[in-house]
């Protein structure tokens, strides 16, 4: 009974590490500032979430 | 730039952006790669744009303050400890070049040297030119006065006159 159990432990943590996957969600990757001057200060704050169900690594930010 | 490097599930971050816009104008956009260990989406872009209106420009400015203050950045900065040719790209030709406001190098060639020097060393009265010599209260030395008028307008150019 105990051997049973724990077979079916095992497989429920096989099954659960095999589906949490983390999920970048970002509702408004596009931001425009419209019109500015040269004396402005331009600076946006993307939000972002992590819709999955394991941790989310920001490895990079890559820009232009 | 982001808040925090990792994100618990349900957990929520910020990514911060901002851009140099100093001496820009016009549309301006720019990117920037999101790289996660999303398995879907390793990558997610992020972008900004702006129109920047050039106030700097539209006003009016004594021509010698260009070597001062925010102007001299851009209008004298990038040319300092360069000579001839290279001096003339980084400290004269975001002006005299198609388009803008001043002369572009073929049309100054045309002038005779004499023109071409007493342009460079005291200025242009009514213009945007200021005196690059230092009597006229300009940044640049006798040597560095002599390479740009031998660039701008060599010898060996025959005189109009």
């Amino acid at each position: 009974m105990a051997k049973t159990l724990l077979t079916a432990a095992f497989f429920l943590c096989v099954a659960a590490t095999s589906y949490a996957l983390p999920l970048l969600r970002i509702d408004k990757p596009q931001h425009d500032f419209g019109t500015v001057t040269q004396e402005d200060k331009v600076e946006h704050f993307f939000e972002i979430e992590n819709a999955g169900d394991s941790d989310l690594v920001i490895e990079k930010l890559v820009p232009s | 730039m982001a808040s925090s490097g990792r994100l618990k599930p349900g957990e929520k971050g910020k990514i911060r952006v901002d851009v140099n816009i100093r001496g820009k104008f016009g549309q301006i956009m720019k990117t920037i790669q999101v790289v996660t260990n999303d398995p879907e989406r390793r990558q997610t872009t992020l972008s900004v744009k702006m129109l920047v209106k050039d106030l700097i420009h539209m006003k009016k400015y004594k021509a010698a303050e260009i070597f001062s203050g925010a102007c001299k950045i851009c209008h004298l900065d990038r040319g300092r400890s360069r000579k001839g040719h290279d001096l003339y790209v980084n400290d004269c030709m975001m002006c005299h070049s198609a388009g803008k406001s001043a002369l572009e190098l073929g049309a100054m060639r045309t002038k005779t040297r004499e023109e071409v020097a007493k342009a460079v060393r005291e200025g242009v009265q009514k213009t945007s030119m200021p005196g690059w010599d230092a009597k006229h209260g300009g940044p640049l030395s006798e040597d560095e006065i002599r390479g740009l008028i031998d660039y701008i307008r060599p010898v060996s150019i025959n005189s109009k006159n």
